[in-house]
């Protein structure tokens, strides 16, 4: 007799992965024991030799479909004898490093189950098993066992007990499982009413949906707001509530078919819809829904994943819903009853609350598919807290992000845990929810504040940065903005000594003199550091901050270096008084700062081509252009000249100026100026790699979610022989920036590996 | 002639760089070192409006450039 002593890394916990190594060592006549520890799952195994290598050999051909294995150790070991195979209680020590598995959508089994009258849990909302249902939403700490997690007061009842001990059965050890008879139900409250039990407070939420009314509805990671996306009236009264001007409103689709009705789906954007993470998809609409998507030819929609979400629909919700975040505008999304209660009773009718807690919040997930591939743009339900790579270094680092899109990023063993998304850190909420995201992720791997590298970015007014030097770590350090960006790009695709270019366009980031960069160029590696080679030409922002908010402002900046231009105030332009008034800060040089952003040069762009008024979301001037712009058809572009170190923007503007001036249609101007944009880059780009013998260009920031520009970089690299290397796996807006702040501060001593890699 | 200005600390790898960097161009500069200097962390503070971050480079009384290649450290209060 012969034993083996197995270890099994990676996302092995949640997905089944005990229950199914019994049936394995059962069907294989094994005998031993299997145990989920911090680092993941431990199995010892004794028998005949052939009966143990076709264990293994099946362990790595057909695990659990929602396993991700990145590790498995076997080592030899002596028999002692067991007798027979069990499931072992889970052991706990020091920085656990296991990866919580990410929520999955309901599977197809227990969907089958859901809607089968004979079934025990007919139209039961908490239905799950070990291959489907919430489990970052549930955890409360580590290991994943069910007294760990937000179901720890719901005892089994002696059927859901036969079922988890049953190894043949698919909730074997499903930690979440539950019954209508044993578990959380859900009710809805309409002002002091309230409806009792699963079946008829769902029946009734639906009603309500439609008869055009908002319902808060309780799902996975939060609270959603969700009305009838195809009646005007509803939206509009939602917009009005939640103070939500005109940023889209992403919807859900009863299933696939009414899916395709209201978007194009190309195949690539249908798997990313129907993928596990289930995220909302941005695809190109085809139905008009009013109000759900203003001034935008996308919609971003989601599927059902949740029971619940497939209850709502089969009980006569309206096919299309608009599911929004709760939350007043800008605030964190809702998940705590008592909240969301308070804070959401302004805006919804009626709420649909279920007894399970959420143990944490976890937003929806954006993705699309773009010209470089899937992309996506806000990380977090269905794929946090999966580890996005892992970095060589043993220091434990946390990286605190930057101030819009946050995100914090925990290094662990190496491996990096990027957070769910939380929000823009202008107000008390999110900076909140802010420092529990950072507790909750502490307490989970259980690192102590003084063992850390704590991370900040170099803005120094950052509210980040201000939390930053709160923590009592072992040592302080920062990263620049757009470096950080491309360390994102490099580190999602393990390239630590590679040599590239990379191009980091946003809005605004700190830079290495003080002023506010956007536009920039870098060669370097992450190892060796990022030199800044080029940048778009430099202008003065009046006004501050404000000239994030108001195009004119941006406009005035740049215009101040274009002569010959026509008379902005009057039509067409119409530009308003505070055009005027930011020139005359600008002459007085008071509140003017200089900056190289190129998200404010689409910003004044749109300002010429109409959009005068303020932004109500950022990036919103940006977005409008870019929807202009692919209404044209015409292929000319306006000059945008690279000397080697600038990209003059002078030229640019002043087309865009003339042709408006002279009457040429927006949508043409506004494909002009893109195409002008990308081919300005382009020459930089082949400028740069080819007078560095660089093969690879990174491009990275919040200007690069613009799929136009992206379309035309590629066109026009085309068959250049440079690679162009995006996000895929963090986004690349600043959601992605602690994950490159991390990365760079671990390779900044240069001591990484055990060799201590010398620095040149 | 300008006048160079590096503040940075001893312990500090990106402000050995940039220390090199300025050495191997040949460049004449006065360095203080923040941790041990409450008046130059002072006057850091004070050219860099407030940030912590650590090389600073500052000519003629203007910050020219702060961390070395997008990197810093950040020295306490």
């Amino acid at each position: 007799m012969n034993a083996f002593s197995i270890k099994v890394r990676g996302v092995v916990q949640g997905v089944g992965f005990r229950p199914f190594v019994f049936r394995l060592a059962h069907a294989n006549t094994l005998a031993g024991w299997v145990s989920n520890d911090d680092e993941g799952v431990e199995i010892f195994l004794e028998g005949s030799e052939s009966a143990l290598k076709s264990f293994v050999h099946e362990l790595r051909a057909a695990p659990p479909s929602a396993a991700d294995i990145s590790e498995i150790e076997i080592s030899r070991s002596e028999p002692v004898g067991v007798g027979d195979f069990q499931i072992r209680e889970s052991r706990s020590e020091q920085h656990p490093t296991t990866r919580i598995s990410a929520d999955l959508p309901v599977c197809a089994d227990c969907l089958r189950d859901l809607f089968d009258p004979g079934n025990r849990r007919y139209r039961y909302p908490y239905i799950n098993c070990t291959n489907c249902g919430p489990r970052f939403s549930v955890t409360l700490s580590l290991p994943y066992d069910r007294q760990n997690t937000t179901m720890r007061e719901w005892a089994l009842d002696e059927f859901c007990v036969a079922e988890y001990s049953d190894p043949g059965n698919r909730r074997f050890h499903a930690q979440p499982v539950a019954c209508g008879a044993c578990g959380p139900e859900y009710f809805l409250r309409t002002g002091d009413a309230i409806v009792r039990g699963s079946d008829p407070s769902i029946r009734m939420a639906s009603r309500l949906l439609a008869e055009g009314k908002i319902v808060a509805v309780k799902g996975l990671g939060g609270y959603h707001l969700a009305c009838d996306a195809r009646n005007a009236n509803a939206v509009e009264a939602l917009r009005e509530r939640k103070f939500r001007k005109e940023k889209p409103f992403a919807v859900m689709a009863r299933d696939v078919t009414i899916a395709r009705e209201i978007v194009s789906l190309s195949a690539e954007s249908e798997r990313l819809l129907t993928s596990p993470a289930r995220p909302i998809v941005l695809v190109k609409a085809k139905a008009e829904l009013p109000q759900v998507a203003p001034d935008c030819d996308e919609l971003g929609v989601m599927l059902p994943y949740t029971p619940l979400h497939h209850l709502l629909f089969a009980s006569g919700a309206p096919d299309v819903l608009v599911m929004t975040s709760a939350n007043r505008s800008s605030e964190p999304i809702a998940y705590e009853d008592e909240d969301a209660l308070a804070r959401l009773a302004p805006i919804a009718d009626a709420f649909l609350i279920g007894e399970r807690p959420i143990a944490r919040r976890v937003d929806d997930s954006v993705a699309r598919v773009g010209a470089f591939g899937p992309s996506i743009l806000r990380r977090s339900r269905g794929y946090a807290p999966g580890a996005v790579t892992t970095i060589p270094t043993r220091r434990p680092i946390l990286a605190l992000g930057a101030d819009l899109k946050n995100t914090v990023t925990l290094v662990v063993n190496g491996q990096a845990f990027v957070s769910q998304h939380i929000g823009d850190l202008g107000d008390y909420p999110s900076l909140r929810a802010f420092q529990e995201t950072i507790d909750d992720l502490l307490a989970m791997y259980e690192v102590e504040q003084d063992e850390l590298l704590v991370v900040c970015d170099q803005h120094p007014q950052y509210a980040s940065t201000l939390q930053a030097q709160g923590f009592e770590a072992k040592e302080h350090a920062s990263v620049q903005h757009h470096r950080a960006h491309i360390a994102s790009v490099l580190t999602e695709r393990c390239e630590w000594e590679k040599r590239v270019l990379g191009v980091s366009f946003d809005g605004t980031g700190y830079g290495d003199d003080g002023t506010i960069w956007g536009g920039e160029f870098f060669v370097g590696s992450i190892a060796r550091g990022f030199e800044r080679v080029a940048h778009l030409r430099r202008a003065v922002m009046p006004g501050g901050d404000a000239a994030a908010q108001f195009p004119v402002q941006a406009a005035a900046g740049f215009l101040a270096q274009v002569s010959g231009l026509p008379n902005l105030t009057a039509v067409p332009f119409s530009f308003p008084q505070r055009f005027e008034d930011a020139q005359t800060l600008l002459r007085q040089g008071v509140r003017s700062f200089t900056s190289t952003s190129m998200g404010r040069l689409f910003d004044a762009a749109a300002a010429l081509l109409g959009f005068t008024r303020v932004v109500s979301y950022e990036g919103q001037a940006a977005i409008w252009l870019e929807q202009l712009a692919r209404r044209a058809t015409n292929v000319d572009a306006y000059a945008f000249p690279f000397d080697g170190r600038e990209l003059d923007f002078r030229l640019l503007l002043y087309g865009v100026a003339q042709d408006r001036g002279s009457g040429r249609a927006v949508a043409e101007i506004g494909r002009a100026f893109q195409r002008g944009v990308a081919s300005g880059v382009a020459d930089a780009i082949t400028s740069i790699c080819s007078a560095r013998s660089l093969d690879t260009v990174v491009l990275s920031g919040g200007v690069f979610q613009n799929e136009l520009l992206l379309c035309d970089l590629k066109d026009l690299l085309n068959g250049r022989e440079i690679a162009v290397w995006t996000n895929h796996l963090v986004p690349t807006n600043d959601g992605g920036i602690s994950l490159g702040q991390a990365v760079m501060a671990a390779f900044q001593n240069h001591a990484v590996n055990t060799e201590g890699a010398a620095h040149a | 002639m300008a006048k160079l200005e590096l503040f940075g600390t001893a312990g500090c790898q990106q402000t050995r760089e940039m220390r090199e960097w300025l050495e191997w161009r040949g460049d004449h500069f006065v360095e203080y070192d923040v941790e041990a200097d409450v008046e130059a962390r002072r006057r850091m503070r004070t050219l860099s409006s407030g940030q912590r971050t650590v090389p600073v480079l500052v000519e003629d009384d203007k910050v020219v450039q702060i961390g070395w290649q997008g990197r810093g450290c950040i020295v306490g209060e």
